[in-house]
């Protein structure tokens, strides 16, 4: 670890077992699938077998007639919605689309879309209702491919759909129906007094696959209508306030009247924060009178659920002689699926980041196909723009003949450079991450055997802010109730935990954390952007410091002096004369008033960015093409870590999950725009015995704007392995490879004809 | 008190080509009030019908975004950025 100018703490750093561990090994932990209440019916969904069809006919009566079903849910049972735009967690959506995503309207827009819902005695009743309803199709031409998508010819998919245009000299294209529902673009300098002013100039294109997180847990919801009007949700999301307020939105239901209960969750890496199955649910448990237990089975998670957008990314890249960057541009072209809202604008924003380019211009497209709407997952938009920056800086490395860690702390990004929207960076690791990577013995180490190779890369991610609340309790035993509303998937619970304790000068086990329902605590936006640590290290501060100021000013009466002579030290209260610890003026505190209940909420905006650097060492085998990974460092500034294990773990998933991008994952088409690999066997993502251990360095550049330094860890991990990874296949056998993953078969394609 | 708004490239149009518009304001409704008479039309990019900030933008007071209120500070000097959203994926 890495540390500069780092406090000394007592609670912060530690490594101290999670709250929750005990009950998530021994299986005692409540997923949203275990949810059983009296009464309750079991739901299933019928999908589309089709990418781009018109719904002719959709007859449900067989369904209805099935003894055992209870009811029948179609697109029509929702209520008209108005379009628009809302939050849905790390992203927008329009009503309009999320409910013609829940349950599709006139047309199906993908493989698995889901048409109709039944309500049933059990399980396999209900998938045998889904058989009997009758749709009637006109097939249509489906687009897959985001460039295909994007021509002129395309299938359109939605008739409505005209260009929103962000750029400056770019007129709307003509009235005429498009897939592209967005081209923005940044601009900073002059591009092309950049280009001219170059030495050297590369431009090269990129293709990442559609990718999907992956995680353990299927989606689920349980949903009760009850005859008072109020919906009760039982489901394993990144935020409950977040499916409160969508669930309101579609079922044009005031928030207020829903009550969303946190079950623990099996994963969600961005995608848990859309909705799938909740108002689906709750419609099911209207019309039935009871309640609905929705999942998905793991087929439908791929089929139906948000993987990340496939893209196509052109890098240019203008240096003088010296290295110095002076131009760059991207042409980022992005798939958001069935519906608008890719992540290309965080991607257009990251493209350049680490870096200081003076002339730089961004193109960002958003751009509708035939395949499940995407949604956000780790540093969302980032890794496909870094990874092809990143490849392209390597290369350019090698064409001016400059030492690649060399080239890019050249350039690095620094406190005041200005980023690609022109507004200055704050105090960022950038800089410390590119020394470390540097110095760090991996990268020093010499590199043994045939066809090995070693690769390098960088990556950025924002974070985020967003708004937390928690309530905390003093028990008279001195123990403190620490309520929370941020969904815990990454170790968050003893992370608020350690943070309150350090304020409070207790011990973690004094702290009893949890995350409570949409009624129970104040409004949290969902745990995603990184910012749970964040933003709720300023709510324990808040928390702490309400604390100590009432007890403080309970033991001043107690001794009869003045309020501001009563200081708070190392987990005491100290007079003038006398001192209690926590402990003993907790157990005062019944009879001096009461007990102390305390709230806070925060929405600071002062998360600092992060950065990464990656270095991997890998072999190939000619002869069947597979990558065995050697050795894998990930330095990353980290701000401070609260629990390092939690933040080792947080890094190793990240990279973990962009080596599976890199070499093996990716979502196959046919020509009819039909997934091919919707299980776990045939979409091939990394497991143990793929890899060793990731090692983690962690360089600490406190973040100035938060009580203990913190910056978001979650997300930066998965933007540069891809990048790392195709630079060290590149040092291994020597070929640049330009679409992602490289998988065996990519490999073999390129080695068989040489060898 | 004077701010510095910058303005985003495709939207220069509106300030005759200026990158950066100076105007008055002690919080952003004034900030933007006064950048729609200097560029007339830009408020509305800016802000929904009912006030709030547009979904599709995020706004930056000395490079710390904001979370959308029209009534957050701004300091004497402050450097606004009006920067596409970086949300997405949803």
């Amino acid at each position: 670890m890495v540390a500069t100018d780092k406090p000394t703490y007592k609670v912060v750093g530690t490594r101290p077992i999670r709250p929750d561990g005990t009950d998530k090994v021994t299986g005692r932990a409540e997923y949203g699938v275990d949810t059983r209440l009296e009464g309750m019916l079991y739901g299933a969904i019928l999908r589309s077998p089709h990418a781009h069809a018109r719904i002719k006919r959709l007859d449900t009566s067989k369904a209805e007639a099935l003894p055992g079903v209870f009811a029948v849910a179609t697109n029509a049972d929702f209520p008209r919605v108005e379009s628009g735009t809302m939050s849905i967690g790390e992203g927008t959506a329009n009503p309009v689309w999320l409910v013609d995503n829940l349950l599709a309207g006139e047309k199906v827009l993908y493989h698995g879309h889901a048409i109709a819902a039944v309500a049933a005695i059990d399980q396999h009743t209900a998938e045998d209702a889904c058989a009997l309803i009758e749709v009637e199709y006109e097939v249509l031409p489906a687009v897959v491919d985001v460039r295909e998508a994007m021509l002129d010819t395309a299938p359109i998919l939605h008739d409505d759909l005209r260009t929103t245009v962000r750029a400056r000299g770019v007129e709307p294209s003509a009235n005429r129906p498009t897939n592209i529902a967005l081209h923005l673009r940044l601009e900073k300098g002059d591009l092309e007094k950049g280009f001219a002013e170059a030495d050297v100039v590369i431009e090269r294109e990129f293709e990442t696959a559609m990718f999907h997180q992956g995680y353990i847990e299927p989606q689920n919801g349980t949903a009760w209508w009850d005859r008072d009007g109020n919906i009760t949700i039982w489901t394993s999301v990144q935020g409950t306030f977040n499916t409160r307020d969508q669930v309101a939105a579609v079922l044009k239901v005031d928030p207020s009247r829903i009550k969303v209960m946190p079950m623990e969750i099996g994963g969600g890496f961005g995608g848990k924060n859309p909705i799938y199955l909740e108002p689906v649910a709750a419609i099911l448990s209207r019309k039935s009178k009871r309640p609905v237990k929705m999942w998905m089975p793991r087929d439908a998670v791929f089929l139906a659920t948000g993987p990340t957008s496939a893209t196509y990314c052109r890098i240019k890249i203008g240096a003088k002689r010296d290295g110095t960057f002076v131009a760059g541009h991207a042409y980022l072209a992005y798939e958001a699926g069935a519906y608008p809202g890719s992540p290309v604008g965080a991607g257009a924003q990251c493209a350049f980041a680490p870096y200081n380019i003076a002339n730089q211009t961004v193109d960002g497209f958003d751009v509708v196909v035939n395949g499940p709407k995407t949604a956000a997952y780790r540093a969302p938009g980032a890794p496909a723009s870094e990874y092809a920056v990143e490849a392209t800086i390597n290369e350019l490395a090698e064409m001016l003949q400059i030492e690649p860690m060399d080239l890019r702390l050249k350039n690095a990004s620094r406190e005041g450079t200005l980023n690609s929207v022109g507004a200055p960076w704050p105090t960022i690791g950038a800089e410390a991450v590119m020394q470390a990577v540097k110095n760090h013995p991996h990268y020093n180490s010499e590199l043994q055997g045939e066809d090995t190779g070693r690769g390098v890369a960088l990556g950025f991610w924002f974070n985020g802010g967003m708004e937390s609340s928690g309530t905390a309790s003093v028990q008279a035993d001195g123990r403190v109730s620490l309520i929370l509303g941020t969904m815990d998937i990454g170790g968050s619970r003893a992370s608020m935990a350690m943070m309150l304790a350090e304020d409070l000068g207790l011990t973690m086990d004094d702290i009893n954390p949890h995350v409570v329902d949409t009624d129970n605590v104040g409004y949290n936006a969902t745990t995603g952007g990184s910012r749970v640590t964040f933003q709720g290290g300023w709510v324990t501060r808040d928390l702490a410091d309400q604390i100590k100021a009432q007890m403080s000013a309970r033991a001043a009466a107690i001794w009869d002096v003045p309020a501001d002579q009563v200081k708070y030290e190392d987990g005491a209260f100290v007079g003038p004369k006398e001192r209690f610890s926590f402990k003993e003026m907790a157990g005062k505190l019944p009879g001096t008033g009461g007990l102390i209940t305390v709230s806070a909420t925060s929405k600071r905006n002062t998360q600092g960015p992060a950065f990464a650097g990656h270095i991997v060492d890998l072999k190939v085998d000619r002869e069947t093409g597979k990558v065995q990974i050697l050795r894998y460092t990930a330095i990353q500034d980290v701000g401070t870590a609260i629990h390092p294990s939690y933040v080792e773990g947080q890094i190793q998933g990240g990279a973990v999950q962009g080596i599976g991008m890199a070499l093996n994952e990716e979502y196959v088409y046919d020509d009819q725009g039909h997934l091919r690999n919707a299980s776990f066997l045939d979409y091939r993502m990394p497991v143990a015995n793929d890899l060793p251990m990731i090692d983690v360095q962690m360089v600490e550049v406190p973040n100035p704007g938060h009580p203990f330094g913190v910056r978001g860890v979650g997300e930066v991990p998965i933007v540069p392995p891809q990048a790392a990874i195709r630079n060290a296949l590149h040092d291994a056998i020597g070929i640049n490879f330009y679409r992602t993953p490289v998988s065996p078969r990519v490999i073999l394609d390129e080695l068989l004809p040489k060898d | 008190m004077a701010v510095t708004v910058h303005i985003p490239a495709h939207w220069r149009d509106r300030s005759g080509g200026r990158v950066t518009v100076e105007v008055e304001g002690r919080n952003l409704r004034e900030v933007f009030n006064s950048l729609d008479q200097a560029c007339p039309g830009m408020k509305a990019l800016i802000t929904e019908e009912n006030g709030d900030i547009r979904g599709e933008l995020a706004v930056a007071i000395n490079s710390e975004v904001t979370e959308g209120s029209l009534l957050e500070p701004v300091p004497e000097n402050a450097e606004i950025f009006l920067i596409p959203a970086i949300g997405g994926g949803a």
